[in-house]
């Protein structure tokens, strides 16, 4: 396999990891946010 | 004691049934089979995994078909692959072949590529020892 | 009723940032596998994404075990919070392993010991997060997690040592074997590096979703205050054990 095709797999393979991880803490924060906003309305 | 109970009980019984599903499954679990199994089983119309090293120097790429031995540290065996392999295929790598035998060859439709645990980035510094043949 | 609950530290995501940038450099800059190309650049991130998960999950159980015994649900937020960045860091290391499967073995997925157990892992830690909504009672969820939670981390080992009980198409371990490291230094330091990354990426998602937790748990005490029969005749604010 030529090196640019193995260097699109690695890229493909760290945007993944990085996807998923800036996902999974963007929906903490946007839960954290909804959780205070409902825990305000409440008082 | 009763909670103790309620967690020992459940515990008790899952490690039964893992212990149950390790010894039942042990066969399943085998993802392939050695040529040294296979060769017994030569003229047998099963689909049958086969898997071992590439051997060096046997390898013969002709009108699509791509011929070559498979050996583990006792015998060999010739297979015939209809296909192109992965781009990583090459002599002395590990190969996982499917197909069935036709005659004293084994004929495979699908190769997958089984690469070992050792990473250099010299390939002098290989320990060819070790991963010339695979055990067990 | 004012949120007690307090922010998570920013300091965790400043290292974050840090380490990530050092591991990201190593890993592109290091040799290539003789064997496997830059392909074997993959390692630096499918490998840490495996162990963050067992780690995860082996936390999930000592904070599961520490509930069973103290009772605080301090523990069992903990133990909520490692179970669903496990989840995340096993899906991970799925995604990834397909990812490298596909340019090495030749497919994408294929029913070998180790990704058959890896699945199902995957499926019994979103069962744990399942059977977490199937109830609003804090102690009950909290006992029934944290049973599960201890029993289900007999599935680390298994994964881990399935490429050595079983003949697998994966390659046994390179690191956690009797043999030692079969694995070049410069290899094995940027591996490390990266390991620490993502540890570093544990930890601040750890203190996140804790607060998320704690903040989850407020809400359900107040919504099951407000809808009560003593609505508004509370006299004193319902507390949840161990806050911080």
């Amino acid at each position: 396999m030529p090196s640019a095709e193995q260097w699109n797999w690695v890229f493909l393979a760290y945007a993944f990891t990085y996807v998923v991880l800036v996902v999974f803490v963007a929906s903490i924060a946007v839960r954290i946010n909804a959780a205070r906003q409902r825990l305000g309305a409440d008082e | 004691m009763k909670r103790y109970a309620k967690f020992v009980i459940p515990a008790a019984l899952l490690v039964v049934v893992l212990i149950v599903l390790m010894v039942n499954l042990s066969s399943a679990l085998v993802y392939y089979n050695t040529p040294s199994e296979l060769v017994d089983r030569a003229g047998s119309e099963d689909r049958l995994r086969l898997g071992g090293r590439v051997v060096p120097g046997t390898v013969v790429d002709a009108d699509g078909v791509v011929q070559f031995d498979v050996e583990d540290c006792d015998v060999a065996v010739s297979v015939a692959h209809a296909g192109s392999p992965p781009q990583l295929f090459q002599e002395g790598i590990g190969v996982v072949v499917e197909g069935t035998w036709d005659g004293s060859k084994f004929s495979s439709d699908t190769i997958l590529v089984k690469h070992d645990e050792q990473y250099r980035t010299d390939s002098d510094d290989y320990d060819e020892a070790t991963h010339a043949c695979q055990e067990s | 009723m004012t949120t007690r609950t307090s922010r998570s530290p920013r300091w965790p995501w400043v290292l974050l940032a840090i380490s990530a940038a050092v591991a990201v450099t190593a890993a592109m800059v290091v040799g290539p596998d003789a064997v496997q190309g830059q392909l074997s650049r993959i390692l630096y991130v499918h490998v840490p994404s495996a162990w963050l998960a067992f780690t995860a999950f082996g936390v999930t159980m000592l904070m599961s075990a520490m509930y069973l015994w103290k009772r605080d649900l301090a523990w069992d937020r903990r133990a909520h919070a490692s179970a669903e960045i496990g989840v995340v860091f096993t899906g991970l290391a799925i995604g990834l392993g397909m990812i490298w499967a596909k340019p090495t073995w030749g497919v994408w997925w294929t029913w070998d010991a180790r990704l058959t157990l890896t699945a199902i892992m995957f499926f019994v830690y979103l069962g744990y997060l399942a059977l977490r909504r199937t109830t609003d009672d804090l102690e009950a969820r909290a006992k029934r997690a944290a049973i599960l939670g201890v029993l289900a981390v007999v599935q680390v080992p298994l994964v881990h040592f399935s490429v050595v009980w079983w003949r697998t198409l994966h390659q046994p371990p390179t690191l956690i074997k009797p043999e030692g490291i079969d694995m070049d230094a410069s290899m094995f330091v940027t591996l490390m590096v990266s390991l620490a990354a993502f540890t570093t990426a544990y930890v601040a998602m750890m203190y996140k979703r804790v607060e998320l937790a704690r903040l989850e748990d407020e809400l359900l005490v107040a919504e099951r205050s407000t809808d009560g029969p003593v609505a508004g005749a509370a006299v004193s604010t319902p507390s949840i054990d161990g806050g911080a």
